[in-house]
């Protein structure tokens, strides 16, 4: 007898939501999209960074670790190093020389609460910029580092705060002791206490190019300008590896006046010089002309570039620069030091390097001059409106930069020539899981709301459309488990290598994230038809990324803090390994089991939820693995207690069975391409309302689609239960 | 830097084309983003490194030819002195002593030193009769490297052992150096001619041993 068919070709993801389509899944764990079929493929799990190895080395001593970045140092993935914090230590894994060393770059920082996100990196073309909110934020440059042995002495030279503590000593001009009267009966050589005595002869006759030099006024005959004298103010800035200019020192001068009768001296001045700190590699010195009230400029303290200093050694410059020969003037508007020095969250955009200002200042965001990412001028900052809470996360797409707020969504845009504007795209949508954000080709900016997950989609110039979507509605359920105080610890990635993008939340009240939500972008396109979300539980994130080939990369999460003995610590990757990193076996490590796939379908009702059913087989579509087992379970009518049904082997059911692996004899055995197969499973309770079923696996299996035959005989349910 | 598992092979499994080739295909892609620093230990020696691979030195330990300079030479001086650089044949400015032409240069780091004796006639260089506070006289030097200054020293007074360096970083190509020197300019009344002999001019400056040494360092 052959009853009604409901066919689903392809298999949906997560759908909690009642009344549930019927090709979606209530429960899919642990799946990834089978690129032949476009099903779902349980072949995946996780093994450590570090293969081949017994140890854990050298990530014996990492406890949880609460962010990561995979910086890129050159192009084509060369000199690519792994950034991450754990403990309060910022570590940088190096791999030399076909070594593996864990690296130090700062102890003693600040380890997040479970209410704070972790560190947030931002990669500019100067080093990597690293802030928490709470630490000075750093710039990290490693490169070089030497091999594994010399990189433990050199790496201290690959971190320094970033940006300027504050205004550099003043310069200290040395006293100017002019040059006596004619006849030159002893020229001075020593004047001591520091003063100087440095003549700048301004008569051709005397030195090559006379009179090009020199400062102050130079004839005094006949004591008619006894009074008069000159006095030079002086400041210095320091420059560092990033081009940027500091701010100023204090202004500090110095002044001499010539003897009655003296002719023919100007003078240079010697100055003691500061040094600056870290990071500094030239200095700029500026000058005033002769501020006093015997010169034309009196009083007029505008500094003037002298010269730059292209070094950050030398403590001694003799300055002979005619007030003519000076150089442009300094900035109108002063640099200021670093505005933030608690930024959390930086981005880079326009050119301009963006802070915010940190918890107590958290609705201001600062931006550097555009190409000198730690050149503040003290007038370059946004005050936000007050009503959107504070900065929750910095992130640059396309034209503009996303200012995600405690209750808002801002964009700024514009340029650093014409000027930023910010205006608000959204009241009503709120992120507070920084590391939530990501771009997804087709989509656009992805990020975990308090309420589900939403897409910025569109454009925001040129009359494009631009929106902000709920992409969870129906997956609300595994949305409201997450701990709503913990949102800022959720870790994401995108990695293009397995076009997903994963999204690990502490769930159930744990303060730490403890199951994935993934998003397979090839379900994209259906997306109206067939939900593309599946979870992921047994893997241990921390926090992830990805390197430059796409590799998942994440940090575990509790690393020594769980204290069994070789527990699970340091990195690991995301991979199609079988099995759920290393565990302990006596003094050995071992892979672990492989992680467990359950797909269970949505509960199906055939149209008509009062209808009573005879459902008589559930045909699922597999691709031929091999000797992995099927076992069918179902369900009717909500229940959660299965009906169990025999168990198939994943082969073709109508031909011999395919050579596997281990088994087949060489020689008789071939390559033999995967086949779509049914394995029709005859089911067996009487009669049910709400029907579906549930395969579990620890084994290779694919699941492309399945169909059920049932019968009615239009049997109603019972119309209710009298109060 | 492909290291992890695409698809593993476990036992029971379908001996599957795909199986095979999924594996494969990515374990292909590892060489493609290998940096030379994240080559294994000792992975690269002698046996297996072309001529100039890595670095390439070139110098010249009697540069120009006999290692003496021989632009401004000026045959109308005493017999006991060198036939060099006299303020009658020096045309002023900057000398150029010989160019070398560093063939086969790929890009990076290049370190040049210079180093040769010189003697720079400093007896009068106050001047007999000005007055004026006296000024010494400098032999200066600088390299260029395809026309651009990478290193300028004031050089020595009197008669000493001088040494020029510097580094650059530089783009591919053949690269033209020129070392060059020059002498301080005279002044009001320097003495020009040895003492009563009119015809026979004063010697003021000189090279002689001089050597180069030139370091290129691939990135």
């Amino acid at each position: 007898m052959k009853g009604q068919v409901y066919q689903v070709p392809t298999a949906g993801g997560l759908e909690t939501k009642l009344e549930q389509a019927p090709q979606n899944a209530g429960q899919i764990q642990n799946w990834c999209v089978d690129r032949q079929t476009g099903g779902w493929s349980s072949r995946v799990g996780y093994e450590p960074y570090h293969v081949g190895q017994n140890t854990w080395t050298p990530f014996s001593t990492c406890g949880p670790i609460t962010s990561i970045h995979a910086r890129q140092g050159l192009a084509g993935g060369a000199r690519q190093v792994i950034l991450f914090e754990e403990s309060g230590f910022l570590r940088l894994l190096y791999e030399a020389n076909g070594g593996m060393a864990l690296l130090t770059l700062a102890s003693d920082r600040h380890v997040p609460t479970p209410t704070e996100a972790g560190a947030w990196y931002t990669d500019t073309s100067y080093g990597t910029i690293i802030t928490n909110g709470v630490n000075r934020p750093v710039i990290v440059k490693p490169w070089p580092l030497g091999d594994t042995t010399e990189s433990t002495a050199s790496i201290r030279r690959c971190i320094r705060p970033l940006g300027f503590d504050g205004v550099p000593p003043p310069v200290m001009p040395r006293n100017v002791k002019p040059y006596p009267v004619p006849p030159f009966a002893t020229p001075p050589t020593a004047s001591g206490a520091g003063a100087v005595t440095l003549w700048c002869p301004s008569d051709g006759n005397a030195i090559p190019a006379g009179g090009r030099w020199g400062l102050g006024f130079a004839n005094n005959v006949g004591g008619q300008d006894g009074d008069k004298s000159s006095i030079f103010g002086y400041a210095v800035s320091f420059i560092t590896d990033t081009g940027s200019e500091g701010p100023s020192s204090a202004l500090s001068s110095v002044r001499w006046a010539l003897q009655a009768d003296a002719e023919g001296m100007r003078h240079a001045v010697a100055l003691d010089i500061p040094t600056g700190p870290t990071g500094t590699v030239a200095r700029k010195l500026y000058r005033t002309t002769n501020y006093s009230d015997d010169y034309t400029a009196a009083g007029d303290t505008t500094l003037y570039l002298i010269d730059i200093i292209r070094n950050n050694v030398e403590d001694l410059f003799f300055d002979a620069t005619l007030t003519a020969s000076l150089g442009q003037p300094a900035p109108d508007i002063p640099t200021g030091p670093l505005p933030a020095p608690r930024a959390r969250f930086s981005a880079l955009f326009s050119g301009c390097l963006w802070l915010d200002g940190g918890i107590d200042d958290s609705r201001t965001l600062y931006y550097s001059t555009a190409g000198l990412i730690e050149q503040f001028p003290a007038d370059q900052f946004i005050e936000l409106a007050s009503h959107g809470g504070g900065i929750t996360a910095l992130f640059a797409h396309y034209t503009a930069l996303y200012v995600f707020r405690e209750n808002s969504i801002d964009v700024v845009q514009g340029s650093y020539a014409s000027g930023f504007t910010v205006s608000t795209i959204s009241h009503s949508v709120t992120c507070r899981a920084p590391h939530s954000i990501q771009t997804i080709p087709g989509l656009g900016v992805i990020f975990l709301g308090l309420d589900g997950v939403y897409a910025i989609t569109g454009g925001l110039t040129g009359g494009a459309v631009n929106d902000v979507v709920n992409l969870t509605t129906a997956q609300d359920d595994f949305i409201q488990r997450i701990t709503p105080d913990c949102h800022p610890r959720a870790v994401s990635a995108y990695s293009e290598l397995h076009r997903e993008y994963h999204l690990y939340l502490p769930m159930d009240g744990s303060d730490r994230p403890t199951e994935g939500l993934v998003l397979h972008v090839d379900r994209l396109p259906q997306i109206q038809q067939a939900s593309p979300w599946t979870t992921r539980l047994g893997f241990p994130v921390g926090a992830i990324t990805t390197l430059y080939d796409g590799q998942l990369v994440f940090g575990h999460n509790t690393g020594t803090e769980d204290t069994t003995t070789n527990s699970q610590r340091g990195l690991f990757v995301i991979s199609g390994k079988r099995v759920t990193g290393k565990v302990a076996d006596g003094e050995s490590l071992v892979y672990g089991p492989p992680p467990a796939s359950v797909y269970r379908s949505a509960w199906f009702s055939a149209g008509d939820g009062q209808v009573q059913k005879q459902f008589m087989y559930v045909t699922l579509w597999l691709m031929t693995t091999g000797e992995a087992s099927v076992q069918m379970r179902h369900y009717k009518d909500f229940s959660l207690t299965p009906v169990l049904e025999r168990t198939y082997k994943c082969q073709p059911p109508d031909a011999p069975s395919l050579a596997t692996l281990d088994s087949a004899i060489l020689g008789s055995a071939t390559y033999r391409t995967d086949r779509l197969v049914p394995l029709r499973f005859s089911v067996a309770h009487q009669s049910a309302a709400w029907f579906c079923f549930e395969i579990q696996t620890t084994e290779d299996l694919v699941l492309v689609g399945w169909e059920y035959e049932f019968d009615s005989k239009g049997t109603r349910v019972i119309a209710g239960v009298l109060g | 830097m492909k290291k992890w598992t695409t698809r593993q092979a476990v036992t029971g499994n379908l001996t599957s084309p795909a199986g095979f080739n999924d594996e494969f295909r990515s374990q292909q892609s590892s060489i493609t983003t290998l940096d030379r620093t994240q080559l294994p230990t000792a992975s690269v020696d002698e046996s297996n490194l072309a001529d100039y691979a890595l670095h390439r030195v070139w110098y010249d330990k009697d540069f120009p030819t006999g290692g003496e300079q021989s632009v401004d030479k000026d045959t109308s001086v005493s017999a006991n002195m060198w036939e060099a650089s006299t303020f009658q044949v020096h045309a002023g400015g900057w000398t150029s002593v010989g160019t070398q032409l560093l063939q086969g240069f790929t890009g990076g780091s290049l370190f040049i030193e210079w180093t040769f004796n010189a003697y720079v006639q400093n007896i009068f260089a106050k001047g007999a009769n000005d007055g004026r506070p006296g000024s010494p006289a400098y032999m200066r030097a600088r390299i260029l490297v395809n026309g651009v200054v990478i290193m300028e020293r004031r050089g020595t007074a009197y008669h000493e052992h001088m040494r020029v360096t510097g580094c650059q970083q530089l783009p591919p190509g053949d690269l033209t150096v020129d070392f060059q020197f020059r002498l301080t300019e005279q002044s009001e009344d320097c003495a020009l001619n040895v003492s009563g002999l009119l015809n026979t001019n004063l010697l003021q400056g000189h090279i002689w041993n001089s050597r180069y040494l030139a370091l290129g360092r691939w990135r």
